[in-house]
């Protein structure tokens, strides 16, 4: 089994030293620029190197993601693989990045450019294979409900605002 | 009104055969807590349609673009050009929010197939995301997009958790329409899709 690292180009240089030192660590990374086969479809080859990852690293830094970055994040997020339990995705942020959505409630981790902060990451990274179910922040995720909450009660404010709306035009249409 | 932040305005076909993936669209976008908009919010108001367009997308960050539709129809055989208009005043709506800091974030949903390539070359480089024309395929693609967007927060249902709720949503929509004599307002879509979250439960993750 291999953890997918998901990278945008800007990161690939970071994404290989992390790779080294995971591989330090007996885990075995999937990369596309180093593991794909040469004439293979790279759509079809990273959708199923994700299907049958153990988790996902997600390098994320400042620049927006590119096109196969987001197509990396498409494809957790589209097949739900975001919901196993037993794949911990982990985001990983270098400098300070604009985080995807779905990953908002989960426990991040720091690269800086230092040899010992790759190590640092690498060994975080291995805790977090290794616990799966901890891979949620709590705080975070109750945060979220919270906002999910007021997103709701926003919704109903504005389905009532509109249906005041129609009513009235119903009305005058009548009085017409 | 709803936030800058939370709005996604959708730019499809209004007609009778497009009014499934229509609904499956409003209901991806509000259970995923943002608040959808459209061209038909501001019906029955004298502006002209692209006037309010503009305005609607002025005041979304967001914006969904369907270009499924893009072969000719009827007895001259003519294709609809304002899905792709309405895309090009999203596109400048975002590179003009990069100068002005308000920022606009597109997406176009494209036949599947790479089709779009022919018709539409200007989008290559975007891998704009797809569907069949199918309810589950918009579902998917309209939470693939949002869903990796930063002003998504979690928890919300899953993909296959909308798909779910799309018969509880179609069965309001038409006691709505019977109640209204066969005409459905955009009042009475946003009403039901809010009730159909109501039953969605609370989603964990």
């Amino acid at each position: 089994m291999h953890v997918f690292i998901s990278h945008s180009r800007t990161n690939a240089s970071a994404a290989f030293r992390l790779c080294d030192e995971l591989r330090k660590r007996n885990v075995e990374t999937w990369l596309d620029v180093r593991d794909l086969e040469p004439g293979a479809e790279w759509n079809a080859a990273v959708s199923s190197a994700i299907r049958s990852a153990a988790g996902v690293v997600f390098l994320i830094g400042p620049d927006s993601a590119d096109r196969g970055q987001t197509f990396e994040w498409q494809q957790v997020v589209e097949h739900e693989y975001y919901l196993d339990p037993a794949k911990p995705l982990i985001p990983v942020l270098i400098g300070q990045p604009e985080i995807p959505g779905f990953l908002r409630t989960r426990q991040a981790l720091v690269l800086g450019d230092t040899p010992q902060s790759c190590e640092a990451a690498a060994d975080s990274i291995v805790v977090a294979l290794q616990n799966p179910a901890t891979g949620v922040d709590e705080k975070k995720l109750e945060l979220g409900r919270e906002a999910r909450r007021r997103a709701l009660e926003s919704f109903r404010e504005y389905s009532q605002v509109l249906g005041e709306e129609d009513a009235k035009r119903a009305g005058l249409r009548a009085v017409e | 009104m709803p936030s800058y932040e939370k709005s996604v305005f959708l730019n499809c076909p209004f007609d009778d055969s497009f009014s499934p993936l229509f609904h499956a669209a409003v209901l991806t976008i509000a259970s995923l807590g943002f608040t959808p908009r459209c061209a038909r919010e501001s019906e029955g108001e004298a502006d002209p349609r692209i006037d309010r367009i503009a305005r609607g997308l002025r005041e979304a960050k967001y914006s969904i673009h369907d270009l499924s539709r893009f072969q000719g129809e009827g007895p001259d055989n003519l294709s609809r050009f304002n899905m792709p208009l309405e895309l090009g005043m999203a596109l400048s709506n975002r590179y003009h929010g990069k100068v002005s800091g308000v920022h606009h974030n597109w997406v176009a949903l494209v036949p599947a197939g790479f089709v779009h390539q022919k018709f539409i070359s200007d989008l290559a480089g975007f891998d704009p995301p797809s569907h069949d024309e199918t309810p589950a395929s918009v579902v998917r693609a309209i939470a693939g997009w949002l869903m990796i967007q930063p002003d998504f927060t979690p928890p919300a249902p899953s993909p296959r958790k909308i798909l779910e709720a799309l018969p509880k949503l179609a069965g309001l929509l038409d006691e709505a329409r019977s109640d209204a004599l066969g005409h459905l307002t955009w009042p009475m879509i946003v009403k039901s899709v809010e009730r159909t979250i109501s039953t969605m439960g609370e989603p964990m993750t």
